[in-house]
């Protein structure tokens, strides 16, 4: 294939034609199965860019953006500024940045060239959604990863980043599993390309264990490129999770975090998000309480100025059996511009009464009061402005 | 010095609230009296230049036009408007906000220097001693936020202040060092201070110059006279 221009909306057609060694064409792959799985599943269903979810989320951008597949290659050429990172990760690709080698003493690089992985004992938690990430799963050339072993204490930064400057659509599955009684720190920075990336990310947190991700999107190219990325998050009895997320939107952005939380955990959400310009963020929570006595909180806070686009979609789904949760979803929004939207949506699916559940959704304009008072001690108005914003996002 | 010329009040660019003032506020202490509602208030925060008040006519602050200032620009000029209700501001410390308001108002100043100054004044206000590092008027009481201004007073040190019921909320003790404070305050060259209240010993303890009176017909008299402000607190407004 050479050139060929598409949009998300016409892949569900161009699946066999080859465009790229993705896993449900690789028989040898580890994830041949589950690939094969999400691409039948989209014959049979249609393409997930029409599911429902996306209604709030601005999905006519996303359509209308063109890829272009077979477009000439090149390496990345900002190497150097990517040595920062402990692991860059891009489609089917894993590099340690600073040892090159393929596993330390704590952890362990998931990889389709490491023979040692075992990547398809992972296949159930990549089986179809009808979301965009199943393109992620399908269309990937391979699952990439790092594997913690249990009692680790680790810090790490990973550079989601891309290996080529093209303009093709990139689609990234990754495993991240957290061995028990963990202590692991995640520092995430996604590096946008020109174009569209989907990613399909599971995190492990597996008993007893605790893992902290601080995500930041947007790091480069936010007027060109822009990233649809799935986290499916589950919480093994006893174990906690920490997830503070931080940015500014882009030409087109959908953050989908999904948290199945068992016994005993805590889940803790903070979301930090300050839009201008035309940029677009598109942020969903779920946390699902399968299991008794857990815990989780969920703060998202964003600002939206100028013609910026904010939709927030917060669920809480508590089952049958899981009594004495507590949960509390929070979504704040700061509309700063008449031309700027945000939307909040919150959903509470309780299934059992003995619980403790709160939610508050709101959008609001600057308190003119507040800015009054600071500019009758002599705070100039941008300024008093700026620090109205930055109380807004830290409390 | 503080003049009014046919300074004119209204509410929502129509309603009118005071009317025809011509009021002067020299160096020293004045009084604002007049029953509730009338719009002693208002007066205030219409000097101060807030957005939900219009203004006609003239008001001078040592000679410049006041009121084709910005707000920010009047507290620059050397105003200052100590509030009845002081907004709450979650997520920003009383001293973040003092740093922020005084690099505004006097950019040079040291800020290590305004943070031991903050925490003296604090302090002998009886303020707890985190007080610096507290929200800004958030979950504290109706008299911790009337010391807050206080120190915002005395460390921004405007050429003219205008309190507004300064003396509510505050204990007998509180009001003994309220009193001290804007005395210190108003015999400093030049300074002006003006208090609205009905509070007879900070009146007595202040020795006024004037005291002005707002009426229901939203017209305010000025007298040099301060029996008329004894007789009020005497016999009400009606005398």
């Amino acid at each position: 294939m050479s050139n060929l221009e598409y949009s998300i909306s016409d892949l569900h057609n161009l699946l066999d034609l080859n465009l790229r060694k993705s896993m449900f064409l690789n028989k040898n792959s580890d994830m041949y199965q589950v690939a094969l799985d999400n691409k039948q599943n989209i014959e049979q269903n249609g393409n997930p860019i029409y599911n429902k979810l996306y209604k709030n989320m601005k999905i006519n951008v996303l359509r209308d953006h063109l890829n272009y597949a077979g477009s000439n290659k090149r390496e990345f050429s900002n190497e150097e500024a990517l040595q920062e990172y402990d692991y860059l990760i891009d489609d089917g690709q894993i590099e340690n940045k600073s040892t090159g080698w393929r596993n330390d003493y704590d952890i362990r690089q998931l990889s389709p060239y490491n023979t040692r992985t075992n990547l398809s004992k992972y296949q159930p938690y990549l089986k179809p959604t009808g979301r965009l990430s199943d393109f992620a799963t399908l269309y990937s050339t391979g699952t990439v990863g790092l594997k913690y072993k249990p009692n680790s204490k680790r810090s790490t930064l990973i550079g989601y980043s891309d290996y080529y400057n093209d303009k093709d659509l990139s689609c990234v599955s990754v495993i991240i599993d957290v061995g028990k009684n963990s202590t692991v720190v995640l520092d995430e920075h996604f590096l946008n390309k020109d174009g569209i990336k989907i990613f399909k990310i599971i995190y492990l947190v597996r008993d007893y264990a605790k893992l902290v991700i601080n995500r930041k999107q947007d790091i480069t190219n936010k007027d060109i490129g822009g990233n649809i990325i799935e986290s499916n998050v589950i919480q093994f009895p006893g174990s906690s999770f920490k997830y503070n997320i931080e940015g500014e939107g882009s030409k087109y952005n959908q953050d989908l975090m999904y948290i199945d939380v068992y016994d005993d955990c805590y889940t803790n959400v903070v979301g930090k998000f300050d839009l201008y310009g035309n940029y677009i963020n598109n942020n969903l929570i779920q946390i699902h309480h399968k299991a008794e006595n857990s815990k989780s909180r969920v703060d998202v806070k964003t600002i939206v100025e100028d013609k910026s686009y904010s939709s927030f979609l917060g669920s809480i789904i508590v089952d049958k059996n899981a009594i004495n949760t507590d949960a509390s979803l929070i979504n704040k929004n700061l509309l700063l511009s008449n031309e700027a939207t945000a939307i909040t949506e919150p959903q509470l699916d309780i299934n059992t009464k003995e619980i403790s559940c709160s939610h508050g959704c709101t959008v609001s304009n600057i308190d003119p009061n507040e800015l009054y008072y600071l500019e009758s001690r002599g705070i100039e108005t941008h300024m008093a402005e700026e620090t109205i914003k930055q109380c807004f996002l830290t409390t | 010095m503080l003049v009014t010329q046919e300074f004119n009040i209204v509410i929502d660019g129509y309603y009118p609230i005071l009317n025809d003032m011509h009021l002067e506020f020299g160096p020293g202490v004045h009084i604002i009296m007049g029953p509730n509602g009338v719009g002693k208030s208002t007066f205030a925060h219409a000097l101060m230049g807030s957005p939900t008040l219009g203004t006609t006519g003239a008001v001078q602050l040592n000679g410049k036009d006041l009121l084709a200032m910005e707000t920010f620009e009047r507290a620059r000029a050397g105003l200052f408007v100590g509030f009845q209700s002081p907004t709450p501001i979650e997520g920003l410390s009383n001293f973040q906000f003092m740093r922020q308001s005084l690099n505004s108002i006097n950019p040079g100043i040291k800020i290590t220097e305004s943070l031991s100054q903050f925490r003296e004044i604090a302090e002998d206000l009886g303020l707890p001693e985190d007080w610096d590092k507290k929200q800004l008027n958030v979950q504290a009481s109706g008299g911790e936020k009337k010391k807050n201004e206080l120190i915002q007073l005395e460390l921004l040190d405007p050429q003219v202040a205008i309190l507004d019921e300064p003396d509510s909320g505050l204990d007998i003790d509180a009001i003994r060092v309220l009193t001290n404070k804007l005395n210190q305050f108003a015999q400093k060259e030049g300074k002006v201070l003006i208090i609205i209240s009905h509070y007879p010993q900070l009146i007595k303890n202040l020795n006024p110059q004037s005291v002005t009176v707002f009426d229901k017909t939203g017209y305010a008299k000025q007298y040099e006279d301060i029996q008329v402000a004894y007789d009020i607190l005497d016999r009400g407004f009606n005398v």
